[in-house]
C-alpha cells in the first residue's frame, strides 16, 4: 500500500541548476522537484522473502501529476489498479476480464500515505512527521527514511531511496520491512513533463 | 403485541435461513463395495504432496458485504512433520500475514490490520492445512455420499470430520465439519498438470459472515525444507 507511492514522489524535474548537484540538500531536491508537471515510467518490483528461492518479481507502470493525481498499475503476475484523481482515491483487481473495484475500508490505510506523499512531492521528506529523513552523501546518491513512531516502524523498518544523477529521477526504491523481508522497486523509461492522456487517471475498462 | 411480532417475524424467519445454511450436517455414507476400498482410498489421497514443497497462489477473496479483496499467498509445508508457514502479500508487496503451523503450534511472525484479529491466523492456516496437508486423524469411513459421489471421512485428534470426495480423476470436493457435526468449510478444487496439487480452488465458509476464496495457482516447486525456513 505504502510502497509504490513513495517513489513516485520523488520524481522530480528538469535541473535548471549548474554546479552543485541536484540531490546535495533537501533544499535543492526541494527546487528540483518544484517545476514537474507529469511523470510516467515503468517499474520492476521485487519482493525478497526468506520462505522464496528467488524473489517475486512484478511489473508495471504509473503516471503522475503533481500536486494529486496517480495511476499506479501492476500489469503482471497480478492486474491491479490504484488510482488517485485529484484526491480521491480507488482501487481496483482483474476479475474475469475486467477490473472490479476492492474493498473500501482499504483506502482508509492508503488516504494516510497518500497525504504523506504529498509532502514527498515537493521534496518534503525532511518535512514529514511519519518519517525521519537522512541524506546518505556524498556519492551515495540516497535519502534514507526511518519511521518516527514504533507502530510504523513495527512493520517498515527503513525505505532507501536511490537518485538518479538526472536531476529529479528516482532510481530506485526499497522498503525494508525486516532482515528477511524487503520490496526493491527499480524505475524504468522515465519521461518528465510529457502530455497525459485526457484518462490517465480513471478506469475504463 | 400482535404488530411487534409481525414485525419481528419476517427478519425472525430470514435469519432463521440465513443461519440454517451453515446447519448442514454430516450426511450418511452409503456402503460400497469393500474391493473398491483400497481403489477410493488412494483416489481421495492422490492430491496431496508427500515432500516439502512451495506454493504461490493468486487469492480473490469474497467478504461479508461482497466486498472484495486481491492477493498473494506464498506457502512453504513439510507434510511429513505437518509444518505450514504462510505468507500473504498485498497486490502492492506488502506483506500483510505471516505465520507458521508447527503440527498445530502457531506463531505469528507479522500481521497488519484486520489480519491481527485473534482467531484469525488459526482458522487461515487450518484452511492452509485442509488444502495442502492429507487429512489428518482416523478413516473412520468409505462409502458414497447421498449425490452419489465417493467419499473417505476422517475424523481428525481434535473431533473434527473431513469428508474428501474425488468428483473426477481431475478434480476433489472437500467439506469440514466441526464436533457437532455442523459444515464449517467446502472447497472445490481443479487438479494442476500432475495430480497432487490443486490448480484452481474454491473455498467456502457458509453463514451470514461467511467468505469464498478463489485460489490460482502460480507455481509450485519441491524444496530441501530445514526448520529455520520456518522460522523468523
Amino acid at each position: 500500500m505504502l510502497h509504490f507511492s513513495l517513489f513516485i514522489m520523488l520524481l522530480a524535474t528538469n535541473a535548471n541548476s549548474g554546479g552543485a548537484r541536484w540531490c546535495d540538500s533537501f533544499d535543492s531536491i526541494r527546487k528540483t522537484t518544484a517545476t514537474i508537471h507529469s511523470i510516467e515510467a515503468g517499474f520492476e518490483q521485487k519482493k525478497i522473502l526468506k520462505i522464496l528461492a528467488r524473489p517475486m518479481v512484478s511489473s508495471g507502470r504509473f503516471v503522475f501529476e503533481p500536486p494529486d493525481s496517480l495511476r499506479w498499475e501492476y500489469l503482471s503476475p497480478l492486474e491491479s489498479l490504484l488510482l488517485m484523481d485529484r484526491g480521491k482515491i480507488a482501487r481496483y483487481s482483474r476479475r474475469g476480464g475486467k477490473y472490479v473495484a476492492d474493498a473500501a475500508e482499504q483506502l482508509e490505510a492508503m488516504r494516510i500515505v497518500m497525504d504523506e506523499i504529498k509532502l514527498w512531492l515537493t521534496g518534503d521528506y525532511d518535512r514529514s512527521q511519519s518519517f525521519g529523513a537522512t541524506l546518505k552523501n556524498p556519492g551515495l546518491n540516497q535519502i534514507e527514511l526511518v519511521p518516527k513512531n514504533a507502530a510504523l516502524r513495527s512493520f517498515i523498518q527503513r525505505i532507501v531511496i536511490t537518485l538518479d544523477e538526472k536531476p529529479g529521477v528516482v532510481k530506485s526504491v526499497e522498503i525494508i520491512e525486516s532482515p528477511n523481508a524487503s520490496t526493491f522497486i527499480e524505475f524504468v523509461g522515465v519521461r518528465l513533463n510529457s502530455t497525459l492522456p485526457m484518462d490517465a487517471f480513471t478506469q475504463t475498462q | 403485541m400482535k404488530r411487534i411480532l409481525g414485525d419481528i417475524f419476517p427478519i425472525g424467519c430470514l435469519l432463521l435461513v440465513v443461519n440454517c445454511l451453515a446447519c448442514a450436517q454430516l450426511p450418511r455414507l452409503r456402503p460400497m463395495e469393500r474391493a473398491s476400498f483400497g481403489a477410493t482410498i488412494h483416489q481421495c489421497l492422490a492430491f496431496y504432496q508427500n515432500n516439502p514443497f512451495r506454493v504461490i497462489h493468486r487469492i480473490e477473496a469474497t467478504l461479508p458485504m461482497q466486498q472484495q479483496s486481491s492477493m498473494l499467498g506464498i506457502t512453504i509445508a513439510d507434510p511429513g512433520q505437518r509444518w505450514i508457514r504462510s505468507v500473504l502479500l498485498s497486490v502492492e508487496g506488502v506483506t500483510l500475514f505471516d505465520a507458521t503451523d508447527w503440527n498445530g503450534k502457531l506463531e505469528i511472525h507479522r500481521a497488519i490490520g484486520p489480519l491481527e484479529k485473534e482467531g484469525f491466523a488459526k482458522g487461515l492456516l487450518d484452511d492452509v492445512a485442509m488444502l495442502l496437508l492429507a487429512p489428518q486423524g482416523l478413516l473412520t469411513d468409505v462409502g458414497r455420499a447421498g449425490n452419489g459421489q465417493v467419499t473417505c471421512r476422517f475424523q481428525s485428534p481434535s473431533g473434527e470430520w473431513l469428508d474428501v470426495s474425488p468428483t473426477s480423476a481431475s478434480s476433489i470436493s472437500i467439506r469440514r465439519y466441526d464436533r457437532l457435526q455442523r459444515l464449517q468449510r467446502e472447497v472445490r478444487a481443479q487438479a494442476w498438470q500432475d495430480p497432487g496439487v490443486f490448480g484452481k480452488t474454491l473455498l467456502s465458509a457458509p453463514g451470514a459472515l461467511g467468505y469464498t476464496l478463489r485460489l490460482d495457482l502460480v507455481q509450485i516447486e519441491s524444496i530441501e525444507a530445514g526448520e529455520e525456513l520456518f522460522q523468523d
